[in-house]
């Protein structure tokens, strides 16, 4: 009896995007832009909310110098990434007329929730 | 009463002047619309509350109280304030109301004032435009400041041990420590992920060259400087005001008023503001030859004039402004004894910032036919939260 082919295990798909935009990633390879599956991965959501005004915001997923998930926003609400892992870095940078926060629920460095005031929105979080 | 309103103002103004004292103590105060606009744009639309004492020295001084119906329902319910809501209310925040005691030269009741003023043309109402949102995104020195903060904190992500690099670049990025007060190993990552990148170099170079550099500090020039030159924009304002008799609620006065200003030197980086202020009124008064009250007395007056408002180097706030304008006044009505049925006049405004929100303007107003000179000084505190006032008081 012919021995079974052994099924190749399927690839778990990459995060959905609500916006993607091109930017010069560092090193790339063919794997590098999938959010690989891992025990202790967690859904991590960055939540946006512009007072007083309007605001416009991009937050990047980085891991080990790699792009891992870009999603942008026009209005107050939340970004999801469901592959984070401590170590991984979120860029966001925006603009706001008003006011703006942010707010990460899980423990970053620096710490979350984070005031900023009309102009522009350079931050950044290490996922602890 | 006169003299318990004049207490009230009077405590208001120094609680107000309270608050500017105490602002000066922060480090890095928070330029808002409200402290950075012309004293002549705040007087033509309110964006919160202004309290105005007009005509000090004249013989029909007036207190007046100046809002926005948003203003107050965001009072009640902060919730409006977020952007979901906020950009839905734009028409509510064109809208300005005004009411006000009239006081004779001895600060007597002299009657009531109210009017109500809608922006029909309103560009300059950066927080809800998706033009000016765009302008700042994609300007070339913020794209810099982006790339950068992308760049940097990739090459975090990839470090062994990243929090203490994670630490001092959030300080950086904050303004909390200049570029030349990073440590060596900072420095010299940054200097070599701006290299490394067609969008940074420049960045880059400027930050070998200029050691004291703050990336807060660069980031709000940049909008700052974006944001003046939009309230450079058109306003075109309509409104009516009425004032009543002192001893009967009814009309002795009507005014149908229109004005419009716009910068003149957009897009320019002098230093100082040149601003168009076009007015147009058409008043309606009690006739005085009638024995009974009415509204027949017609006068339509017409005032173009140019604002110049000198600002400082690096808040761009502006401290003195001078206004010159003309003015043409046309009676429709019978004519009173040796009155003329054209009149011009050349006024001068001169208006001087003594704190963060108070301006005291002076007005000079020349009648070439007659030689007669005339003269009034005004007290505007514009405040932008109701609450803050109350809390001191």
């Amino acid at each position: 009896m012919a021995k079974s082919a052994k099924k190749a295990k399927p690839r778990p798909k990459p995060a959905a995007k609500t916006k993607t935009e091109t930017t010069k990633p560092q090193v790339l390879t063919a794997n590098s832009l999938v959010a690989e599956e891992a025990p202790h991965s967690q859904q991590v959501d960055v939540t946006f909310t512009f007072t007083s005004g309007i605001g416009q915001a991009t937050a990047v997923l980085f891991r080990k110098g790699v792009l891992i998930n870009m999603q942008s926003i026009s209005s107050s609400g939340v970004i999801r990434f469901s592959e984070v892992q401590s170590g991984d870095v979120i860029s966001v940078n925006g603009v706001c007329t008003g006011t703006a926060a942010i707010a990460i629920n899980t423990p970053t460095t620096p710490v979350s929730p984070e005031q900023f005031n009309k102009g522009l929105i350079i931050a950044g979080y290490l996922i602890n | 009463m006169i003299g318990r309103i004049s207490g009230i103002v009077i405590v208001l103004l120094l609680c107000l002047s309270v608050q500017v004292v105490a602002q000066k103590k922060m480090p890095n105060p928070a330029l808002t619309a409200d402290s950075l606009a012309t004293g002549n744009y705040k007087d033509v639309l309110n964006s919160f509350f202004q309290l105005a004492f007009d005509r000090l020295t004249g013989p029909d001084k007036e207190l007046k109280f100046t809002g926005t119906p948003f203003a107050v329902m965001a009072k009640l319910d902060t919730a409006l304030l977020v952007d979901t809501l906020y950009t839905k209310f734009r028409t509510l925040r064109n809208i300005n109301y005004a009411f006000g005691l009239k006081l004779d030269t001895s600060f007597k009741f002299n009657g009531f004032t109210a009017g109500i003023k809608y922006a029909l043309i309103n560009k300059r109402d950066e927080t809800v435009s998706r033009a000016f949102l765009n302008m700042v995104r994609n300007n070339a020195k913020a794209k810099q400041l982006f790339a950068l903060n992308d760049l940097i904190l990739a090459k975090i992500s990839a470090m062994s041990n990243p929090v203490p690099f994670m630490l001092e670049y959030t300080n950086f990025r904050k303004g909390e420590k200049n570029f030349n007060a990073l440590s060596q190993s900072l420095r010299d990552t940054i200097l070599a992920v701006a290299a490394t990148n067609d969008a940074t170099k420049e960045l880059g170079e400027t930050l070998m060259r200029n050691s004291d550099f703050n990336l807060a500090e660069s980031a709000d020039s940049i909008y700052q400087d974006l944001r003046t030159n939009f309230n450079q924009n058109l306003l075109w304002t309509v409104g009516v005001t009425d004032t009543t008799y002192k001893n009967q609620l009814a009309f002795s006065n009507i005014v149908f008023h229109t004005e419009l200003i716009k910068g003149l030197n957009k897009f320019n980086e002098t230093k100082n503001d040149l601003e168009l202020n076009i007015r147009s009124a058409l008043q309606l008064t009690d006739d005085t030859l009638q024995l009974k009250r009415d509204l027949k007395r017609a006068v339509f007056s017409f005032e173009p004039g140019v604002n110049v408002a000198f600002k400082t180097r690096y808040t761009k706030k502006s401290y003195l402004e001078l206004k010159f304008s003309g003015g043409y006044y046309h009676n429709f009505s019978t004519l009173y004894a040796n009155e003329n049925r054209d009149q011009v006049f050349v006024n001068g405004t001169v208006r001087i910032r003594i704190m963060n929100d108070i301006w005291v303007p002076f007005e000079v107003k020349y009648d070439p036919q007659h030689g007669n000179w005339f003269g009034f000084i005004n007290v505007r505190a514009n405040f932008k939260a109701l609450g803050a006032v109350a809390k001191q008081l």
